[in-house]
């Protein structure tokens, strides 16, 4: 972070935002926050008493503690959604809509964030080279490309190591729905904990029946003494200490009152209404409340983006259940206050070919996609990067995956730059060689 | 070469993979199937009896050979192995790795028991191509080639299509087949899925593109799908190549048939088209006796002849082409009569630069399965070793397990290996035999000085977690909840011992265990790692505490006479559960325990059932060391 403190980055038309990194405001903004626990506000004021850019309404307000990842799995496509080109035969059937926003247009069937869009940040120029779902699963969640013996960590696993609460009953990043990346070489201590039914409260979360206070320590005594031993004649191997570690955080889990944010049923109707009866919306209201809890990483995935075949379908069912449930997410955490220092992430592995397939279907795509950023920490309401028309290529700004990752890392307050020294001796720097999106940050 | 590091960490997890849904109820119902006690360790059980005392000598040869290969790695890095591991947990290993479970207690005794020096090669013969050995590497191959949960393709899958697959390797395996001959049968497979278990591959990986993806991987260890969008940034794949292997897969299809009216099966195709050999789910009350597997298979033939057929067919006359810009990949296939005479249509070449002529009728898969296994045997033999060496030691020569690209710890033993499974007709018991018998495999994973950093060298035995399965199938063996209360020592048939395991307990095992993502090719991540549902699952759940209920009762009640003392009972639990006995230490703390409770029955029951709890919640227990 220091490295930047002198770097003056009023200027917003330098040619590369990459050389620019954190501005004197960022760090006089995280300075006031850190030492006087201001956020909203004093990052407001921050920003109005160095630049008078914070006259914008849209401007970052402070840091974000928190992060939630609508994850669309698949990939989706984005001519159909963020980028529309009702213009172009690449832009097949889709019908638009204005949005809140000058000239910027999204899909008819996505009426809720065209009303919000002022709260969005749409990045339109995502590049990367990974077109195969590991690999760029990979790349989006660790912001590195899969390769080598190094097992690389998980944003959300970074974020728990960062900035969770270490004696945290519950666990500093859950993934629901899905499968989530894990902790890499971070270990099970900041691995996220999947919830598969956000429906439903979380399974066996009582010692079994008849099983008294004083029998189930004994229990555990037993089994840690038993492992102890174990693990101590294979030389305390690490995959027994974890095998242990996992044990005690289960059950501070189930003896912490806050394992009941878990448990949607407990909401009151009204919100639990307007987030919908999708398991997405389910989801999305888990993730609010684990958020509200102290959780500082959710992921909530939404399926059904793989669209080779029926594609605008596909996508349009997709974008019904997104839309009102991502619109609700914001309003919900603002009326909470919890939109200032919650940082929303929406993305999938990549984007969908321009030219339509011979099954009305979209290919992978990652050379030029969309994501979106939304949540009171960065610039919203406006449009980062461009397409071509034909939607071949990105026209204007390119964003590499790592610059996408510096970018959240940054506005977490967690300094990009900062190197890991992985197992087996090898630093490794947090993002890789990612910077800021500086129009965002800014 | 091996500059590469493209696309490892996952398919690594893509290699491991777990059971359908659909199939896991059938797993629980034929696994724990109770193997001979050691006094009959003859390979009685072999379903292929003959020259064992050949098979022996060669795996002995072979055996040797391997760890003067291990031991000069040793040697040049200056590293101690460990000392070699007692009777016990060898033992445990073996019987994990042969037959995906913890041994019986009873043979725990008796073969730390035995004085014969040979116990160790005879238990070798006994396990390996025994009836539970095909069922466990029937798995083994079946998670590795289409995932436990089988895809998601909703419409085909319904996540029945490992049970297919299964069934198909299972009755292959047991008739004795050679790996070579099973995976070209698969590869060339075509029909209906009721008719021909073998295309379980085909409906999982679907479209050409997947398919050759998926046969380069795990047959001839090339991940040749990374040339599909460019040529490879680090190897000579060209996407010229990528496309030419692609040619041979063109012209498959996939269908999935509405129909009007129940059809029946072809003549002599009712029994999973196993027409060679006989094994067909439905002809010989299904598999491990249970007739559960059977059974089941049989239900969904019936429905997919009744609703909805599906198979693989041929796609006569398509041929493949180098998609101009990259971004059109359904536009590649090109059909039609003329299609093969465009300009830009790609001839099918194997990897090997072997050249097939384009002709319209040529079943191009079967020629792809016949050069897989003669062309390919170089790659063939060495993807194939390396993932039974992977499978064997917890971690592979080269790995990831399917990229032969990258580094060999050991290239020579590579090389040994494959050159000899190629010799012996690929038979995987030849090399699982040689491995179990060496020095290096029965090393301890008891660190010495020096060896505790050890990765690769086999230098110690790595601690590797249980699959799912294989939890599971030593949870009922450690539990004995399979077995009949009460019913004394006698083994009354599997069905009866089938019955009382509980399909929805490993449902939910295998829920905590596996995760998909949810892309429309439906990989699966692993974890075999901890994770706290499945902590959450295994402290609280009912699968480990009716288990060790139910263990207690067993062990007051059948294993043991009623006046057998503490310490023989302590002693007979740890075998069950652990296949060891109680080190010192562990005896006081549970005398202790016992004491303190007093002399009612009830109350010292309650001891046992926790220390019973307590040994299947301990980390030894998941550990395969």
């Amino acid at each position: 972070m220091t490295d930047h403190v002198s770097c003056d980055c009023s200027d917003h038309g330098g040619a590369d935002g990459a050389s620019l990194g954190t501005s004197r405001r960022d760090f006089m903004r995280m300075a006031m926050a850190g030492s006087m626990g201001l956020f909203a506000a004093g990052g407001l004021d921050m920003a109005l008493a160095w630049g008078g850019e914070g006259t914008r309404s849209n401007a970052p307000k402070g840091k974000a503690k928190n992060l939630i990842v609508l994850w669309m799995a698949g990939g989706p496509s984005q001519q159909d959604t963020w980028d529309p080109k009702p213009n172009h035969k690449n832009g097949g059937p889709v019908k638009v809509i204005p949005t809140t926003l000058d000239g910027v247009f999204l899909p008819e069937y996505m009426p809720n964030l065209a009303k919000a869009a002022g709260q969005l940040a749409i990045i339109r120029s995502m590049s990367s080279k990974e077109g195969n779902h590991d690999r760029a699963r990979y790349l989006l969640h660790t912001g590195y490309a899969p390769g080598g013996a190094v097992k690389h960590p998980s944003l959300g696993s970074m974020i728990s190591k960062e900035l969770g609460d270490p004696e945290s009953p519950i666990p500093n990043y859950v993934g629901v729905v899905g499968a989530s990346h894990g902790s890499g070489f971070l270990g099970v201590r900041h691995a996220p904990l999947i919830v598969q039914k956000p429906s439903q409260p979380l399974d066996d979360l009582n010692p079994p029946e008849g099983v008294s206070a004083r029998r189930y320590k004994r229990r555990l005594d037993l089994a840690k003494a038993f492992s102890g031993q174990f693990g101590k004649s294979r030389g305390d191997a690490e995959e027994v200490k974890e095998r242990t570690l996992i044990n005690e955080r289960a059950v501070r889990l189930m003896q912490s009152p806050l394992v009941k944010a878990f448990d949607i049923s407990q909401e009151k109707e009204r919100r639990r209404q307007a987030y919908g009866d999708t398991k997405f919306g389910q989801g999305c209201l888990l993730a609010a409340r684990l958020v509200e809890t102290g959780v500082r990483c959710v992921e909530v995935t939404l399926g059904g983006w793989d669209t080779h075949t029926d594609n605008f379908n596909r996508v349009k069912t997709n974008c019904e259940t997104f839309d009102p449930v991502f619109a609700t997410l914001m309003k919900d955490l603002e009326q909470r206050g919890l939109l200032d220092s919650t940082l929303i992430l929406w993305s999938g592995e990549f984007g969908r070919t321009p030219r339509i397939n011979g099954n009305e279907g979209r290919d992978h795509f990652p050379k030029a996609y969309s994501c979106v950023l939304a949540g009171g920490p960065v610039r919203t309401g406006q449009v980062i990067g461009a397409t071509a028309p034909d939607g071949m290529t990105v026209a204007e700004r390119p964003v590499s995956v790592p610059d996408l990752m510096a970018t959240i890392q940054e506005r977490m307050g967690i300094d990009y730059e900062k190197v890991y020294m992985t197992p087996n001796g090898r630093p490794l720097q947090l993002s890789d060689k990612g910077k800021p999106i500086k129009e965002l940050v800014s | 070469m091996v500059t590469t590091t493209h696309s490892r960490a996952l398919t690594r997890c893509k290699g491991l993979a777990l059971l359908t849904m659909a199939s896991l109820a059938v797993l629980a119902v034929l696994t724990p199937v109770s193997g001979p006690s050691a006094q009959v360790f003859a390979g009685a059980d072999d379903p292929t009896p003959g020259t064992v005392t050949d098979d022996l000598a060669a795996a002995k040869a072979l055996a040797a050979r391997i760890d003067k290969l291990i031991a000069a790695r040793w040697q040049k890095d200056g590293i101690e192995p460990s000392k070699l591991a007692d009777d016990y947990s060898w033992l445990r290993r073996a019987r994990i790795d042969a037959n995906g479970r913890i041994p019986e207690v009873n043979e725990a005794i008796s073969f730390a028991a035995d004085r014969d020096p040979a116990k160790r090669e005879r238990a070798v013969m006994e396990m390996v191509g025994n009836r539970e050995w095909a069922d466990h590497w029937s798995w083994v191959y079946t998670a590795a080639f289409v995932g436990r949960m089988g895809g998601r393709d909703q419409e085909q899958g319904k996540g029945y299509l490992p049970l297919f697959l299964h069934e198909f390797i299972e009755a292959r395996l047991t008739r004795g087949d050679g790996y070579d001959a099973i995976v070209q049968e698969m590869l060339g497979s075509k029909g209906w899925l009721d008719e021909s278990s073998a295309v379980s591959f085909y409906l999982r990986w679907r479209d050409p593109v997947n398919a050759v993806g998926a046969a380069s991987r795990l047959f001839l260890g090339t991940q040749i799908q990374c040339a599909q969008c460019h040529d490879h940034p680090y190897l000579d794949w060209t996407q010229k190549q990528f496309f030419e292997m692609a040619a041979f897969f063109v012209r498959l299809r996939t269908v999935n048939k509405k129909l009007d009216k129940p059809v029946e099966p072809s003549p002599g195709m009712d029994g999973g088209g196993m027409t060679g050999g006989g094994m067909g789910g439905s002809s010989d009350g299904g598999m491990m006796g249970s007739g559960m597997e059977g059974q089941m298979l049989d239900n969904i033939r019936k429905r997919l002849r009744t609703k909805r057929r599906q198979g693989v067919v041929q796609r006569t006359g398509a041929e493949i082409r180098i998609p101009q810009s990259g971004d059109e990949a359904t536009s590649m296939v090109v059909t039609g009569g003329a299609a093969m005479f465009r300009p830009d249509v790609v001839d099918p070449r194997f990897i090997t630069g072997a050249l097939l002529s384009r002709k319209l009728d040529a079943d191009r898969r079967q020629e792809f399965a016949r050069f897989v296994v003669t062309d390919g045997m170089h790659l063939f033999s060495r993807a194939a070793v390396n993932r039974i060496w992977k499978q064997m030691f917890g971690r592979g020569i080269v790995e990831p397990v399917d990229d032969l690209e990258s580094e060999a710890t050991h290239p020579e033993l590579l090389k040994l290996l494959a050159d000899e499974f190629a010799a012996h007709g690929c038979d995987i018991r030849h090399i699982q035999r040689a491995i179990m018998l060496t020095r290096a495999y029965a090393l301890s994973s008891e660190p010495n000085e020096v060896n505790a950093n050890d990765q690769e060298i086999y230098a110690r035995a790595y601690l590797r977690p249980l699959a799912p399965e294989v939890l599971f199938r030593s949870i009922i063996e450690a539990t004995g909840s399979d077995e009949q209360p009460a019913a004394g020592k006698g083994r009354k048939g599997r069905n009866r011992r089938a019955k009382r395991v509980n399909p929805r307990q490993l449902l939910q095992l295998l829920g905590r265990m596996v995760y998909t993502f949810e892309d429309d090719e439906m990989a699966e991540a692993l974890d075999y790692e901890a994770s706290i549902p499945q902590a959450l699952m295994f402290l609280n759940g009912d699968l480990i505490h009716d288990g060790a209920k139910m263990g207690v009762m067993g062990l007051l009640q059948r294993d043991l006479s009623a006046k057998a003392s503490d310490d023989e009972r302590i002693s007979h639990l740890f075998l069950r559960v652990l296949s060891r006995p109680p080190h010192r230490q562990e005896l006081t703390m549970v005398r202790k325990l016992l004491r303190s409770a007093g002399q009612s029955d009830e109350a010292r029951q309650v001891i046992y059932e926790d220390v019973y709890w307590a040994l299947l919640n301990s980390s030894e227990f998941f550990f395969n060391h």
